[in-house]
């Protein structure tokens, strides 16, 4: 998910740097202080996570956790984001500095998705609340992978093309994602619920 | 209170989970390297941790950014090609998800041999021929005693990340909160 430099042409990176400017301006307006111990936490754990790598699929994948970041923290999803791949470029040379505001993007905004997509969960119904989680985490993964695939294609090769080779080889990473969501919404579940920002208001 | 040491409790949880997992992990990226052996040029594509990208695509640039050739790596990652012309050469690897890395191989570290291979430096061989099939004997065997080195400073400068970075890493974040927590207090 770490698009490198070089790849993409200039109006590509200034419009993804623009959006994820946008998302990163939202997310710290509606940040309360009390939200800063978990937007950090989280942003350190999405930090890990792209160190996971899972060895399935026609190339080499790894997590992601955005639906789970963001059915956590909400709008607070860009920051976090734009801070852990900021570190990731520097520390572990991953993507880069010229492509952060689009890959911040491709990351944060299907997590802004799965967000609202959990809304619709009921606390006192596992099972819709188990389902939505699944879809929550996999879609997040899903959308990116689009998105990804919808930067690409405005260098030279088609669209369709790069979707379904992104898809692909992200499909082993939609599943595995969509169970961590489970199960992590349902251990939040167990200890407390206002962890998770989405579902507060229906409680 | 009690519920918030929970919370921290519980994400702390899946930091540590998370951070646990990644010892055994390997890292992201593409990479890409390539050394001279003789008049070829071997460069190898791996991710970052190692594992071999197979049927890549590697494309030959030369200085002038002009496309000469596209190689398809093996099983190994590796594509082998006779060096095409006498400038500095650059290898692109793309794998079409937005990964690339490059190698620019200089001018200077392509061999003698193929540098003398024009006429009129011939000519003047002539005259020491035992000494140059010397040069180029030695050449031959020090590239061969070489590879095995060469590949693996190109392993050691490609290990991925190492623990010093994932600690550092999550100690800038915290910072940062402790920052802004810091700021915060001084506003009031």
């Amino acid at each position: 998910m770490h698009i490198s430099e070089g790849v993409l042409s200039a109006p590509i990176l200034i419009s993804g740097a623009v959006l994820t400017a946008a998302g990163v301006t939202v997310g710290l307006k509606k940040m309360k202080d009390q939200d800063i111990p978990r937007t950090a936490l989280i942003s350190a754990a999405l930090f890990v996570a792209s160190l996971i790598h899972l060895p399935l699929g026609p190339t080499s994948v790894h997590l992601i956790l955005n639906g789970t970041a963001g059915i956590i923290l909400g709008w607070q999803i860009f920051p976090a984001i734009l801070i852990s791949l900021f570190l990731q470029s520097i520390l572990f040379q991953f993507g880069g500095i010229t492509t952060l505001g689009i890959n911040t993007f491709n990351i944060a905004f299907p997590g802004i998705a799965a967000y609202y997509l959990f809304s619709f969960a009921r606390i006192n119904s596992n099972f819709r609340l188990g389902i939505l989680s699944f879809i929550s985490g996999g879609f997040a993964v899903f959308l990116t992978s689009i998105l990804v695939a919808f930067s690409l294609a405005f260098t030279d090769q088609s669209f369709l093309e790069i979707a379904k080779l992104s898809v692909v080889s992200y499909l082993p990473v939609i599943i595995i994602e969509g169970i961590i969501t489970v199960f992590v919404v349902f251990s939040i579940k167990k200890i407390n619920i206002n962890i998770l920002g989405g579902i507060k208001e229906d409680v | 209170m009690f519920n918030k040491l929970n919370q921290s409790i519980l994400l702390l949880l899946l930091l540590a989970v998370l951070l646990f997992l990644t010892s055994a992990v390997l890292a992201h990226g593409v990479h890409l390297d390539a050394y001279v052996e003789g008049n070829k040029i071997i460069a190898e594509a791996s991710f970052s941790d190692g594992a071999a990208i197979k049927n890549s695509e590697i494309n030959i640039y030369d200085e002038h950014g002009y496309l000469l050739n596209t190689y398809q790596t093996d099983e190994n990652g590796i594509v082998e090609f006779k060096i095409p012309v006498l400038e500095d050469l650059k290898l692109v690897l793309n794998d079409n998800l937005g990964h690339q890395d490059q190698y620019i191989v200089k001018r200077s570290k392509l061999p003698a041999e193929f540098q003398s291979s024009n006429p009129e430096s011939k000519m003047e061989a002539v005259n020491d021929v035992s000494e140059e099939q010397l040069r180029i004997i030695v050449s031959e065997e020090l590239d061969k005693k070489l590879a095995p080195i060469n590949h693996d400073l190109d392993q050691l400068s490609n290990s991925g990340p190492g623990m010093t970075e994932i600690i550092g890493g999550i100690g800038y974040i915290f910072g940062l909160m402790g920052l802004y927590f810091y700021f915060k207090k001084r506003e009031n």
